[in-house]
């Protein structure tokens, strides 16, 4: 069901029906298909189709799709719709008539079993994964997907920066609906609108004055107006803003252990999108420098545009869990650029739009191929004199110390655990047995085993398993065995296929138990390992560079074991250590030592100021999907690329050796020809100006997202920014100067009009619009003559804080702690990103501007400039103050209202005075754009 | 995003269709006069389907409890002390080594004969008939930071919102002078700070209100409640001349629903100054009262949740103390006895009091930690117990809750759940259906997913529901 029609359907019988009541849909359709999504495809991927799927499946059965449940296996039909009396899985996995399913482990519990013998009475329902809910069939409606087809050139044409354009195409739809188009507004309010949009700020009574009194057309007035303010500094600080939402940008890097917890460069990117929207940075330029500015360096900006990087690495931490930074990465490249939840296909296809699997993880390769480097390159030229040089020299030293410490911890726990490989098998074993337990952190001794290599060998025991591994076929055999039978299955087990050098070393040791049995595993591991090693030596000295594999297959087989690509003791080093494969307490004593003495020399005083960056692993590591999310879990090896739905759009990415590919996807992305990247940032600044976009969902733009209310014109507007050369500062102007936006609000007695379009979707009319926090409070601070116009540098004090005077974008974000009034003006979170803010009302955001210090401060400034401005007279005072807060001399009736209130203040003047000053800051008027 | 689309347009399609009955009310709330429809975003919502509780009392005992020194006893540690157990111990965060038995002696409590060791001696002894124990909860990991999250926002790592936050979006709160959401902690923060009531992409309004409980004067716990200068009379003069302006200014405006919204939260501030400040003052309580819950952090927290559940506050979460005080890696026997000094009394008071008001069968009061503590001693001593994610207890009591029960069990020695085994999200989704919400139906609308509390996850235990 899409929305536009479900809402459509429920507008006329909106207060007396329920949803349930109003629709000509299948209700039950969706009910069997979200009851399939919740309950029953999780448990076949989880627990089925590892054996059963797509590639060469178990028994000749894959539970893929419906119809190859069907169509069944070498028993028959795995299941009859209707009929699960008749049905072999429900037979499996109630392990009745000797069939068991799954094979390993405990039976599924009750409520699944249930579960499954509800879903095939009620028809097995089992929607392909991208199937879209109204029930479409999935192809098709994938394929006319408006926001996935190219961009359409709307007929009739109009000039490059015509601004009737916009009105053509909103006047037919308000003629369509018979509304009736307000006027333009006055000019004292339009010059507010505008300001506030552009500057987040209010004109000054000057600025009012003076473009009230323009003598040029209106039209002409107003474009004058725009320039000027397009080309203000106050312009880059709001539009940044909105970006910042975006990137859900902080200075801190969320909970930490070891590390500081604050970014030491998180401003420099700040700075950077601020720069790029004042100087009208080409959108499609702005956007590549922010996923790949490393391979960018040669074009205008330089080193400079390093800091746009901070768009991918100021993200959380999450306490350094490599999966989740790099889910993060793709969300902040996808959902804001794309309009596309690319993430939700983390753990299974996308349940709506065309997003495999393999496309996250192809994406997630890309990122796992791009690292931060422990010390990045400075962002500005390096200073040459004394003191820069022994500022370097120590830096260099510190990080020598940490980098030597790190190394040789890597090194001795791979070759601990080499010699130690049968003790490992054996743990790894027991820990197969013990309940599933997420992965964690936690603390040694230095002699233990080290438990991420145990996991890590757990899951090479279950990958060697499921794919009957030659050289583990023994090992599991046994251990699947009872204690009593383990000589038998030993002996039954030790044939002909039997590794030669392993056979060996079994037969030596004769073992009678499953210890026993590992120490000769062990044993065999290391011996061929060091064969290996001086094969590989031998190699060198030879002059024939590095051998590919040993000659002799079967000491391959086993070195592969504890040097192969899919070894379990195969660590990825991270420069900063890792506190799961350190976990003993004194070697984290000493690395957090170690970082310490490093964050501190990077970050001393005259340090050099150094780009938050990324840059591409010199030699590429391959990686997997991740089965159902899970990195314990691995699939198949995918190649790195850009979304498979813009195959045939785009051109194909190929990854150059060297590279991670992001200059390739930032090239995808900024392609002229993807359907998306336009349509979304055009519809992100019509949202910015309007209060909603043309798509009312900006960060989805897939099957569920809402359908365009004026397509031809997202289109049209799209096709001429990128001919602009995708400048945002023309794009605004255009929408600006039309008509649409020039429009009045709705003028007293309007219900007619409210009711015919509560949603003012067709902008006959203006919307009003509420500031956000940041808006708001710097606008009071300016008001009063207290804020601090300062541009750039270092984030400090917070813009909650009364004494805290620059603009609120320059102050800290901390996303461990933001603090709650922040919030509670819907100030987004900073920790996951937002493409849009949610605006509410509460009683919290009223007792602020009712008592927080920050209003007192203002209100006392207010009062202050105003007295400085003129006559002491109290009505002369108030008009002062309602020329700067609202823009408008107070009417008579107001200012005989005003009077009376300040005769029921007791107090000196100036405390009276300054209730009224907080009055004209509290007003809807002061807080609302009309 | 505006008021308005946040009410017609946002609000339904976020809410998508699991909770049509839910998006209509906000949409009819706060009717005016005037016939406009101002939303406010906490507006007492219908739940799914009737309710067995309204409030939820959280009685969070970070750093961890452990189980088998409280709810869930375990004789054969006695047998097994300073020894090896015969199983394998699980790992966990630290080395663990010999079994530990509890320096704590069970008893049978009540007529259900509810074993608790003396720890809670008294609310046994007054409520054991009331209290449904779960001794088979697990959680993922043995780690503080994750298992927090789990516990309150159902995801160990990624931003998800609070149970709190869930609890007042999907229903709203019944006092608009006070907040839906309120999270009490003495003298700071818990681990990972506000996360832990956070309403992540939820919008700000559900967000917990946080009080710091160390202070006394009511009037200082909540922020922004007085102005320092003006006195009531002069503010509502303020106000009123406020309210007549925006008045004006709404009607100059075709009488907009945003304007009106901002009008009415204004009232409700003005209102929440008085209300705020009096649920706060406990010297409304008659002195035996105040002493029956003690005169401590915890009792004067408990006697102000009682007293904001009375007033209609959808959520109230009570931490025991800034950081992890329930964190005993060693000399867990002085530690445990300490803390259940500070919560069994107040804990005991709270629950009589909302009984003899009629408030505890339509309150739900959990009782917890983010996980348990190993049967094993930590290594070198033995006198202090490692982190267990595997299995520990948790308790409910109140609204719907049939009591005098102990649900499932760990093995022998507490060390993993067994029988009957439950996870956070099955409780999770169990509080929801008590509070009247299914929750696979409490969804919103982010990042393209529906998200819900209990993500894919979450059965109702129909055992624990009267």
């Amino acid at each position: 069901m899409r929305f536009d029609r479900l809402s459509r359907l429920i507008a006329p019988v909106f207060l007396t029906l329920t949803i349930a009541a109003c629709g000509p849909f299948d209700v039950r359709g969706d009910e069997a298909a979200d009851f399939f999504e919740a309950r029953i495809r999780p448990v076949l991927v989880k627990e089925c189709q590892g054996c059963h799927g797509a590639e060469d499946p178990e028994a000749g059965l894959s539970l893929l799709t419906r119809e190859s449940l069907l169509k069944g296996g070498e028993q028959g039909p795995a299941a009859v719709p209707g009929q699960p009396g008749e049905s072999l899985i429900l037979t499996a996995i109630e392990h009745r008539d000797g069939m068991k399913m799954p094979p390993k482990g405990k039976r599924l519990d009750q409520h699944t079993i249930d579960d499954f013998r509800r879903w095939i009475a009620s028809g097995l329902a089992f929607p392909a994964s991208n199937r879209p809910a109204a029930g479409l069939e999935a192809k098709a409606a994938v394929a006319d997907h408006w926001a996935f087809l190219p961009l359409k050139k709307a007929e009739p044409g109009f000039a490059q920066d015509d601004p009737a354009m916009i009105d053509h195409w909103i006047e037919r739809e308000i003629r369509k609906q018979g509304l009736r188009p307000t006027p333009a507004a006055e000019r004292f309010k339009l010059i507010r609108r505008a300001t506030l949009a552009l500057h987040g700020l209010p004109p000054t009574p000057d600025e009012v004055d003076r473009f009230v009194a323009d003598t040029g057309t209106d039209e002409a007035a107003f474009d004058r107006l725009v320039t000027r303010l397009l080309a203000s500094p106050r312009f880059g600080e709001r539009w940044a803003r909105h970006w910042l939402d975006l990137a859900r940008y902080s200075d801190t890097k969320g909970y930490v252990f070891f590390e500081e917890s604050d970014f030491p460069w998180s401003y420099t990117y700040r700075d950077y999108v601020i720069r790029s929207f004042s100087e009208d940075k080409p959108y499609d330029r702005f956007v590549k420098e922010q996923i790949a500015a490393d391979r960018l360096t040669d074009g205008p900006g330089g080193r400079e545009n390093l800091a746009a990087l901070g768009f991918l690495t100021l993200g959380n931490r999450y306490m350094n869990n490599p999966h989740d930074i790099i889910d993060d990465r793709i969300d902040v490249v996808t959902r804001p650029l794309l309009g596309l939840s690319v993430t939700c296909a983390r753990c299974h296809d996308h349940k709506f739009d065309p997003i495999a699997s393999e496309d996250y993880y192809a994406l997630y390769g890309i990122f796992a191929n791009s690292v931060e480097p422990l010390l990045p390159p400075e962002l500005g030229p390096a200073g040459t004199d004394e003191a820069a040089r022994k500022i370097a020299g120590e830096i260099a030293a510190a990080q020598a110390n940490l980098r030597n410490f790190v190394e040789s911890k890597y090194d001795e726990l791979v070759e601990k655990a080499r010699r130690r490989a049968g003790d490992y098998l054996l743990a790894a074993e027991t820990s197969r047995r013990a309940p599933k337990t997420d992965d964690f952190m936690l603390i040694a001794d230095g002699d233990d085993l080290n438990p991420t290599l145990i996991t890590q060998w757990r899951a090479f025991l279950e990958k060697s398993r499921k794919k009957e591994m030659r050289v583990m076929r023994t090992w599991n055999a046994c251990a699947d065995a009872a204690e009593a039978e383990f000589s038998q299955t030993l002996a039954r087990h030790l044939g002909e296929e039997t590794n030669p050098i392993l056979k060996a070393a079994i037969v030596d040791r004769s073992p009678a138990n499953l210890a026993e049995l590992a120490q000769a595993y062990g044993e065999s591991m290391r011996k061929a390992y060091f064969v290996w090693r001086e094969f590989r030596e031998r190699g060198f000295a030879a002059g024939s560079g590095e051998p590919i594999r040993h000659e002799d297959p079967f000491v391959e087989e086993l070195r592969q074991v504890l040097d192969g690509p899919d070894s379990p003791v195969r660590v990825v080093r991270n420069p900063m250590g890792d506190l799961t494969l350190l976990p003993d307490r004194a070697s984290q004593a000493e690395l957090k030592k170690r970082i310490d003495a490093f964050e501190k020399a990077r970050r001393a005083k005259g340090a050099p100021v150094r780009a938050q960056m990324l840059t591409d692993r010199p030699t590429a590591v391959e990686t997997r999907l991740f089965v159902r999310g899970n990195p314990q879990n691995e699939g198949k090896e995918v190649e790195r690329r850009f979304l498979s739905m813009f195959e045939g759009t785009l051109p194909k990415v190929e990854v150059p050796p060297g590279q991670s590919g992001r200059l390739q996807i930032a090239e995808a992305v900024a392609n002229p020809a993807n359907p998306l990247t336009a349509r979304v940032y055009v519809n992100r600044v019509w949202h910015i100006l309007f209060g909603r976009g043309l798509v009312a969902t900006p960060g989805d733009f897939g099957i569920r997202g809402e359908p365009p209310s004026h397509p031809e014109l997202l289109d049209a507007l799209a096709l001429d920014f990128m001919k602009s050369g995708w400048s945002t500062k023309q794009l605004i102007r255009r929408i600006m100067l039309s008509q649409t936006y020039r429009r009045s609000t709705l003028p007293p007695g309007s219900s007619e009009a409210l009711a015919n379009d509560p949603r003012d979707q067709y902008l006959a009319w203006s919307p009003i619009r509420r500031s956000d926090y940041e808006t708001m409070r710097d606008s009071a601070l300016y008001v009063s003559g207290l804020l601090d116009m300062t541009v750039g540098g270092p984030s400090s004090g917070s813009a909650i804080d009364a004494s805290f005077r620059r603009r609120a974008i320059y102050g800290r974000i901390d996303r461990l702690n933001l603090p709650e009034q922040l919030r509670t003006f819907d100030f987004p979170e900073a920790n996951a990103l937002a493409v849009e803010r949610a605006s509410t009302s509460t009683p919290g955001q009223a007792l602020f501007l009712m008592n927080h210090p920050l209003l007192r401060v203002c209100a006392e400034g207010l009062v202050q400039r105003s007295a400085g401005e003129g006559s002491a007279d109290d009505s002369a005072m108030a008009s002062r103050m309602a020329r700067l807060a609202w823009q408008r001399s107070p009417s008579s009736a107001e200012l005989a209202e005003i009077s009376e209130f300040l005769t029921t203040i007791p107090g000196d003047g100036r405390e009276r005075l300054i209730a009224l000053a907080q009055l004209f800051l509290m007003s809807n008027e002061f807080h609302f754009t009309d | 995003m505006n008021e308005l689309n946040l009410s017609r347009r946002d609000l339904l399609r976020r809410t998508g269709m699991g909770m049509p009955m839910l998006a209509m009310a906000a949409l009819e709330a706060a009717e005016t006069p005037a016939g406009i429809k101002a939303v406010n975003p906490l507006a007492p919502k219908p739940p799914h389907f009737p309710a067995k509780a309204k409030h939820v009392v959280h009685l969070f005992m970070n750093g961890g409890p452990s189980h088998v020194d409280t709810f869930d006893p375990k004789p054969l540690l006695d047998k097994y002390h300073g020894k090896p157990l015969p199983t394998s111990n699980l790992r966990t965060e630290r080395k663990t080594g010999a079994a530990m038995r509890s320096p704590f002696s069970f008893a049978k409590y009540g007529e259900s004969g509810l074993e608790v060791s003396d720890l809670f001696k008294r609310t046994a002894s007054w409520h054991a008939d009331k209290l449904c124990v779960i001794r088979s909860i697990h959680a993922d990991v043995p780690n503080h930071e994750p298992s927090l999250m789990l516990m309150n926002c159902g995801d160990s790592r990624l931003p998800r919102p609070s149970f709190g936050s869930w609890a007042t979006y999907g229903l709203g709160t019944e006092n608009q002078n006070l907040p839906g959401f309120v999270a009490m902690c003495p003298g700071g923060y818990p681990i990972v700070a506000a996360q832990n009531w956070r309403s992540a992409f939820l919008p700000g309004a559900y967000q917990g209100t946080y009080l710091n409980t160390e202070l006394k004067d009511p009037e200082k716990l909540v922020e922004n409640l007085r102005n320092g200068k003006l006195g009531p009379a002069e503010q509502r003069k303020q106000l009123d001349l406020l309210q007549r302006w925006n008045r004006r200014h709404r009607e100059s405006q075709g009488d907009d629903a945003l304007l009106e919204a901002r009008i009415q939260s204004f009232e409700l501030a003005y209102r929440m100054q008085s209300e705020a400040a009096d649920v706060f003052d406990l010297s409304r309580e008659p002195a035996w009262l105040r002493e029956l819950y003690g005169d401590t952090t915890i009792g004067r927290q408990l006697l102000m949740t009682r007293r904001m559940i009375e007033r209609g506050v959808r959520f109230v979460q009570v931490w025991s103390g800034a950081g992890q005080p329930w964190d005993n890696h060693d000399n867990l026997e002085k530690q445990h006895r300490d803390l259940s000094n500070q919560w069994d009394g107040p804990i005991a008071a709270f629950l009589l009091d909302l009984d003899q008001r009629g408030l505890l069968s339509e309150t739900l009061v959990l009782w917890g930690g983010e996980f348990g503590r190993t049967p094993v001693a930590e290594l070198p001593a033995l006198n202090g117990r490692d982190h267990n994610h595997y299995g520990f207890s948790v308790w409910l009591a109140g609204g719907g809750v049939k009591g005098g029960q102990a649900y499932g069990a760990t093995d022998e020695f507490g060390f993993a759940a067994q029988e009957k085994p439950v996870h956070v999200h099955d409780l999770h989704a169990t509080m929801l259906h008590l509070l009247g919400i299914d929750h696979e139906r409490l969804t919103y609308r982010y990042a393209g997913r529906d998200f819900r509390l209990t993500d894919i996850h979450g059965r109702v235990v129909h055992d624990w529901i009267t």
